[in-house]
């Protein structure tokens, strides 16, 4: 195992207690808790982190946050393994596991290098232009190959076995940085007594501060003052609205017990404190990517918090003040900073000073013109720039060295405060984009991110170094996606004249760092190449995410079960128990059937339908919508919704009723009874529960305020039994209730109230499946104990619990409309209740029904179907035609024939569909409902049901939609 | 009806509430359970007298009437919440509560609707419980923002719930009943991490 052969002896932030062992591909290292990644490898000497996107080359770390471009890991493995992830932001742990990545077979010798060797080929938008021809070649063979070349890491492959959830804060201020300034701000807001949100990324506070801060001390102590780490704001909405995510354990090998993986915030505050700091950028010149060439502040940042030297011998590189303190910093850490090239011919004279004391040689007026190595650096070129500032001149100097630390000035983190939309102020002395005015309703910005520093002498212009004549190789912008100076000035001369085309064109600026450190030296040299001022070429859209984000923690656990809620009904535990198999109505979990004895769904429907034909059943129907109307208009409120009339209905009776919608097509459907003068309890489908009740809220509070009625969903306040069969009068009767369920005491469309046991019921003589039946409600908590009791009074009659399956069975043989029939595109006529409509009053569509085109003989009508040939299946969406498809039932498997049938519907023969199909068991085969162009004056003929896509056509007969008991005669009985 | 009756009145969560201690923490920080034979009665008028007849009603139920929205009136053992236009709800844990109303109103001037089984009403408190609380409320509940007493009739896991602070680091969530096992769910898988302890 490798020495720490890079750390001081003391010094950092770092805990040497505690020391942590992890494999960086598969090799054995140690580093100390407070290490990244990043400042563990470095320690241990090693300078190649992975390969470049595009031609493979060796890149070594450039940062030390979250705007590293080249050391992209996968760390984790197995269902955890996570691709893409700087170095720079991986906290180590014991037994960590990292690999770099987009190399074969290692980091140190990849075969796919030969890339950089065809660099002249791959060009900015080289697969637009080589891989053009023959165009069938593309999809199976030109992008896989390029896939497989370039790229990152490899997505898992399993299901993320951690939980990841979703929380909300509320705060006065929330401060975005825990930098200085940030800190800062935090103190005084916390001092004014507001409620502060601290929010910073990295796992520790005071950015690069590595001696305790007062700041930090104070906001501990004060209770109106939370602060998070580890936490990133990555998006800012309206409202001062913020999208945090919190990395709860991925500094730990797995979540503790009960913790999630990562938190997703909104964050909600009154104040708005950016405080985010400055992004370093890098300076541009020749092979300015070899390991060992990083940013000035990253160096200073391993020196200081991690104790690391990032490399022996040092040369520092700079446009800009900032570097002398990086330069003194690594000297202090042991560091033989052998050169400081400004390529400023002034330089601050009091830091200049100050390096010299230390022994740096100060080398202003020049640039580093080239950087030398294969692997990683061993020596960089210096010479000094020309007096107009355009040509490196002779002499040049090579300088050994193994580490580069370069300042090409400072880019302020205006990311987030473009989220909204507006563009950053560009300050030409600072060679900055300002927030300028993108702060918006109480925001402000501090420290870095509002450009708050200053320098001694003001920064040179310097976004590219300029070449010696005949100077060959690449200088980068953007290290993450491989785009060099050449591609910039390749776009300009085909003519891209937009940043954003500029960047899709590039690909500047993209992939998971986002250009971070890239975007403005990209823009310059665009600027300049079209001879334009840096504001007149623009920025790039800033957009969320700040940082990649994990699509988990976006997700916030609402995946599984929590995707969307489940509804149960009071007897769901029974369900359970007896082995129902479910299936989601709307939202509600009902019993679908309860297979016996090892039966298949159909065998379970048939039955528990059959049973129900010849002797009793029973069916959970809680989940029907029921509201209750109350209050002294009640009545007219209802004759105004309902279709039919209501205003006679008695108290103690119940009436069907059919809804329409505005334009006359039919809404929803049910029961509606009343309980007394002036209350009424109406039932509406499960799926239009809501729907039914938001609609009637609105008429009452917009179109009618004058009525006095009040609504009040009453749907989990009871819980329904249907009991259905020959039997059920005799099952009701053996269950004790005090209500006189005799055909007279009860009669059709009867309602009653009364007790069971002390329990209250209501019992409706309805029937939805055609039979003697009855509904009985009572309230949720005796649901369970009513449905029991039921069973247990249905024993001597064998009664059988059934399921949707059965239930729909049971409807269609009784002809029964229900949701497939009532598709929003049907009338009442359409479905046979034509007559029901009342003529007397008016309703809701009682007006916009009788439009001609609703009106018209050749609309689709309701009718029944069924096989000649009563062997065979029906299937709903079956396609109805006087002919079969010919020749030879061409299935419908490609566009071509799509489009041919679906085009003109007459052409192709098509004159309706099947909406619902079950095996009748009172008939004993298959039988359909369907809406048929001119449907009941066809009665008696035959048709075919045509399924286009199996090319199946099965002649079917045309009749009456009621199957079973067409008069009703069961249900009165 | 309740009290008289002989069949079991059983809880939507009779499966799912399991007395015990959860998660890691050594002491429970937040404590979970559920308020049972809680009845809530619902008064519904019309605009021109609501006025009057609220505080007619909270005279009858021996309670009085909320001053706004958004707080709840405790008065003896009946809370009194508006949850609408001309619409309050009168809560109290005893199953004779709809009686106290008997006789006294006519139709024209209020209607009464008992929708005590409508919801499971939970109940959470400990020193977490606005951490837990946190994972699914989109509201303040800083004790300046949301005081004890205070009211809101927000969603949570996509569902509509009222939510009730009943103490300092109490609150209680009024669940339509058909969501309940889901709103459970979510709260011991919110609390675990904190350390839970279910309560009869």
């Amino acid at each position: 195992m490798p020495a720490h052969s890079f750390r001081a002896a003391s010094g950092g932030a770092i805990d040497r207690d505690q020391i942590i062992r992890f494999t960086f591909d598969g090799r054995q290292f140690k580093g100390f808790a407070g290490d990244t990644l990043a400042s563990a490898l470095l320690a241990n000497g090693v300078r190649l982190y992975g390969r470049s996107f595009k031609y493979h080359r060796p890149r070594g770390i450039v940062a030390a946050g979250p705007e590293e471009p080249n050391a992209l890991v996968t760390v984790r493995s197995g269902a955890r393994r996570e691709p893409n992830v700087p170095a720079t932001m991986v906290e180590i742990y014991e037994g960590l596991v990292a690999e770099s990545q987009n190399r074969w077979p290692s980091l140190s010798i990849d075969v796919m290098g030969i890339n950089n060797l065809m660099a002249p080929i791959f060009i900015a938008g080289f697969y637009y232009k080589t891989f053009m021809w023959p165009a069938s070649f593309w999809e199976p063979f030109y992008e896989k190959l390029i896939r497989q070349a370039a790229g990152m890491g490899v997505a898992p492959d399993q299901p993320d076995p951690d939980r990841y959830e979703r929380a909300n804060a509320f705060c006065d201020v929330l401060v975005i940085g825990g930098g200085v300034a940030g800190l800062n701000a935090a103190r005084k807001a916390g001092e004014a007594g507001e409620r502060v949100l601290l929010v910073e990324q990295m796992p520790w506070l005071g950015a690069s501060a590595v001696e305790p801060l007062p700041d930090v001390e104070a906001l501990d102590n004060m209770d109106n003052v939370t602060v998070m780490t580890r936490t990133t704001a990555f998006g800012q909405y309206d409202g001062n609205c913020f999208a945090l995510v919190e990395r709860v354990a991925d500094h730990l090998p797995v979540p503790p017990e009960g913790q999630p993986r990562q938190r997703s915030w909104v964050a909600r505050a009154k104040r708005v404190v950016f405080a985010a700091g400055a992004h370093e950028r890098p300076l541009v010149f020749c092979k300015n990517d070899l390991p060992g060439v990083m940013l000035a502040s990253a160096a200073r940042d391993y020196a200081n918090r991690f104790a690391v030297r990032p490399g022996g011998r040092a040369v520092i590189f700079t446009n800009n003040d900032s570097a002398y303190e990086a330069a003194l910093d690594l000297v202090k850490i042991g560091v033989d900073v052998a050169m400081l090239v400004d390529a400023r011919i002034e330089v601050p004279a009091r830091l200049a000073a100050k390096a010299r004391e230390a022994g740096i040689e100060i080398a202003s007026g020049s640039v580093v013109t080239r950087a030398k190595g294969f692997k990683k650096l061993r020596a960089v070129n210096v010479a000094r720039l020309s007096v107009d500032a355009k040509s490196p001149t002779a002499p040049t100097r090579t300088v050994a060295c193994d580490l580069l630390a370069m300042s090409g000035g400072w880019s302020p983190v205006v990311h987030l405060m473009c989220h909204k939309g507006g563009r950053p102020h560009y300050d030409s002395d600072k060679l900055a984009f300002l927030p300028g005015d993108l702060l918006g309703y109480n925001q402000s910005a501090v420290g870095g991110c509002a450009g708050d520093w200053t320098d001694e002498v003001e920064p040179c212009k310097l976004w590219k170094v300029p070449q010696p004549s005949g100077g060959a190789g690449k200088a980068f912008i953007d290290f993450q996606h491989d785009v060099t100076t050449k591609d910039v000035e390749l776009a300009h001369r085909e003519g891209y004249v937009s940043v954003e085309h500029l960047k899709r064109y590039t690909m500047l600026g993209m992939a998971t760092d986002q250009g971070k450190t890239a975007n403005i030296v990209g823009l310059a040299l665009m600027a300049e190449a079209r001879g334009l001022d840096i504001p007149a070429v623009g920025t790039t859209t800033f957009r969320p995410p700040y940082t990649p984000t994990a699509l988990g923690a976006v997700a916030a656990g609402e995946v599984g079960r929590n995707f969307q809620p489940e509804r149960f009904s009071p007897i769901q535990d029974w369900h359970e128990e007896r082995g129902a198999i479910m299936v989601e109505a709307g939202l509600w979990m009902r019993p679908r059937y309860y297979p016996k004895d090892g039966e298949d769904i159909h065998a379970a429907y048939r039955r528990e339908a059959g049973v129900v034909r010849k002797g009793v059943g029973i069916v959970d129907v809680t989940s029907l919508g029921k509201i209750d109307v109350q209050g002294p208009d009640a009545t007219e409120f209802l004759e105004r919704v309902y279709a039919n009339n209501f205003a006679t209905l008695k108290v103690g009776r119940a009436r069907y009723g059919v809804m329409l919608r505005d334009d006359g097509i039919v809404f929803d459907d049910g029961t509606t009874s009343r309980i007394s003068e002036n209350h009424y309890f109406m039932t509406t489908t499960t799926a239009n529960a809501g729907p039914v009740m938001a609609f009637m809220e609105k008429l009452l509070q917009v179109e009618w305020p004058e009525l006095r009625v009040h609504l009040t969903s009453v749907t989990d306040q009871w819980a329904g039994i249907a009991v259905a069969g020959p039997k059920s009068r005799e099952l009701l009767a053996g269950l004790g209730t005090d209500i006189d369920i005799s055909n007279e005491g009860l009669p059709f469309m009867g309602v009653a109230e009364g007790t069971l046991e002390g329990a209250p019921v209501r019992i409706f003589r309805i029937s939805f499946s055609g039979e003697l039946a009855y509904e009985i409600y009572t309230t949720s908590d005796y649901g369970h104990a009513l449905w029991e009791m039921v069973w247990e009074a249905g024993q001597p009659f064998n009664v059988v619990p059934y399921g949707t399956e059965a239930m729909a069975a049971l409807r269609i043989e009784k002809g029964h409309v229900a949701g497939p029939e009532l598709d929003g595109l049907t009338t009442m006529e359409d479905l046979g209740l034509g007559r029901m409509a009342s003529r007397k009053k008016h309703y809701i569509g009682s007006v916009l029904m009788h439009r001609p085109a609703l009106l018209e003989d050749d609309r689709v009508k309701l009718v029944g179907l069924i096989p000649v040939d009563r062997s065979l299946n029906l299937e709903s969406g079956a396609l109805i035609r006087e002919m079969p498809f010919h020749p030879n039932d061409r299935p419908v498997r490609d566009n071509a024939s799509f489009e041919e049938l679906t085009e003109t519907p007459e052409a192709a023969g098509l004159l309706g569909h099947i909406t619902s199909v079950s095996h009748s068991p009172e008939l004993g085969h298959y039988i359909g409902l369907a809406m048929v162009v001119n449907g009941p004056a066809r009665q008696g003929s035959r048709m075919y049901a045509c399924h286009a896509v199996k090319g199946e056509n099965i002649e079917v007969e045309v009749v009456s939609p009621h199957f079973v008991d067409p008069d009703g005669k069961r249900l009165r009985d | 009806m309740g009290s008289d009756c002989v069949i079991e009145a059983r809880s939507q969560l009779a499966t799912r509430i399991k007395p015990g201690l959860y998660g890691t923490a050594e002491a429970p920080q937040v404590t979970l359970s559920e308020v049972r034979r809680r009845r809530i009665v619902q008064a519904a008028g019309w605009s021109d007298t609501f006025e009057t007849v609220a505080r007619r009603l909270a005279e009858a139920a021996g309670g009085t009437v909320p001053h706004e929205f958004g707080i709840a009136a405790v008065a003896d053992t009946v809370t009194t919440i508006w949850v609408g236009a001309d619409r309050l709800w009168f809560t109290a844990d005893d199953p004779k509560l709809m009686a106290r109303f008997a006789g006294t109103f006519t139709d024209e001037e209020v209607v009464f609707l008992d929708i005590s089984e409508s919801r499971t009403i939970m109940r959470i408190r400990g020193a977490r419980s606005r951490n837990v609380l946190a994972k699914g409320f989109a509201i303040d509940l800083h004790p300046d923002a949301f005081p004890v007493q205070a009211i809101a009739h927000t969603m949570v896991e996509h569902t509509g719930v009222l939510l009730h602070r009943v103490g300092p680091e109490a609150f209680e969530i009024y669940v339509p009943r058909s969501y309940a096992v889901n709103i459970w769910y979510w709260l011991t898988v919110s609390a675990k991490e904190f350390g839970y302890e279910v309560e009869d």
